[in-house]
This record gives C-alpha cells, structure tokens and sequence, in this order.
C-alpha cells in the first residue's frame, strides 16, 4: 500500500461537485502540495480544462496549463504532487488508459461518478509494477 | 554553445537522480539531450524515441514556447535559458 493522502473535506466536496458538473463527460485537474516523500498533503485543488479530443472517456491537461500552474506553485514553496480526474461510468479504479499513460510518484486521484452523485473516491500511485492504493484520509478542518 | 538549464517536473525526476534541473552546455535541443542522456540515460529516453524523436506524450518548452511550435529538436539555444520537460497529462 502506499503512503496515505491527507485531502479537506471541503477539497473533497469540490471534486464531486466539478465531476457532477462535467457528467457524462470527464473532469480533470492538478493536486497542489508540498514535494516530500512519504504521507502527502494536498494543499489545493486546481480544475483544469480537459482538452481531450474524446472528453467522455479521456481527460488532456494542456501542458501550457501545467506549466503556468508549476511555476505558480513552485513560487508559493509547493508542487504539483499529481492529478485528479472523473470516471463517468462510476468505478474509481485506474483504466488501461490511466496505467498506460500515468507518470510513477505522482498521486492519482479517481472520483467515480454517475449522473446522481459520487461513489467513491480513491487515490493510486501507478508504475510498471502495478497501481498501488494510496488510503485517503479526509481531514474536517 | 550555450549555458542552460534543463528544469525536470516532478514525475521525471526519479530517471534524473532526484534533480530537478540539471545545468549543460549546448547549443541546440538536440545537442542538450545528448549531453544529458550521456549522465541520464534513462530520463532521456522517457523523452525521445529509439530514433531520436520526441516521444507523443512529452512536451518540451524553450523560452516558454513548445519547441514544436519553433524548430523542434534543432531549435537554437541561448545563454541564460531554461529548457523545460513536461509530460503529458492524460489518462482515461
């Protein structure tokens, strides 16, 4: 198992309310954080556009976008510590896709949804030895 | 030839030895690639092809602008500038 993820409830609220809004088609965006080894903190949540020529089953960060956002977090003393994105048809489990293309060290985070709500989120570490879960821990304050 | 610097995000970073930049002497895209790939063989084929090119997925930026959108591999490089990696992020 990985190492865990801290996420606010209130970061939580704001992935299931942009993955709802983006259903049937895919949400996506960067997790901002500090750059450590370990436990991870997630200190922002950024919704990017997904520029993905098929949004309803892929997601594309423009990596312009990703640049301008490093550069923004690298200035407040964090970084990008990896990526969050929707599965419309509900299963927050990483896609032949997700493993083909996922970067190793980075966090994945999944919100699996249908059009009445959220069912799960989980979070993945995936290299070429597999996807390792990363237990999310929510924090209230 | 020209001093730069080559910035590495952290997805790449493992494949440089945990550097986040690694400073070089070239005077064109390509020229630096090699010279990386001589120290970091690995990092650098995460970002070309077996033939050289640069792989779909990577995406590499001088003075700010995507390199596909200057000269690609031969484009020029000047003292001073930051040569920068960014993968794709994609997924399903």
């Amino acid at each position: 198992m990985a190492p865990r993820l801290y996420l606010r409830a209130a970061q939580r609220r704001r992935i299931r309310e942009l993955s709802l809004a983006a259903w049937p088609l895919e949400a996506c965006g960067l997790l901002e954080g500090p750059d450590v080894d370990g436990p991870r903190t997630v200190v922002a949540i950024h919704p990017m556009p997904n520029v993905d020529p098929a949004p309803d089953r892929r997601y594309t960060i423009d990596p312009e976008d990703w640049l301008r956002l490093e550069h923004a977090a690298r200035r407040r003393g964090q970084t990008i510590i990896g990526v969050w994105h929707s599965h419309p048809h509900g299963d927050p489990a990483p896609s032949p896709t997700d493993r083909e293309l996922a970067w190793p060290g980075w966090s994945y985070l999944i919100a699996g949804v249908t059009n009445t709500g959220m069912r799960d989120l989980r979070c993945w570490q995936i290299d070429e030895r597999g996807c390792h879960e990363q237990p999310i821990v929510t924090e209230t304050s | 030839m020209a001093e730069v610097t080559l910035r590495i995000p952290t997805p790449l970073q493992p494949y440089a030895d945990g550097n986040g930049e690694i400073r070089a002497e070239a005077g064109y895209v390509d020229e630096l690639l090699e010279r990386v790939g001589a120290d970091h063989q690995a990092l650098v084929q995460r970002i070309r092809t077996r033939d050289g090119q640069l792989r779909p997925y990577v995406n590499v930026f001088v003075r700010r602008t995507d390199i596909r959108q200057l000269q690609g591999l031969e484009t020029e490089l000047h003292d001073g500038d930051e040569v920068i990696v960014m993968p794709s992020v994609a997924g399903g």
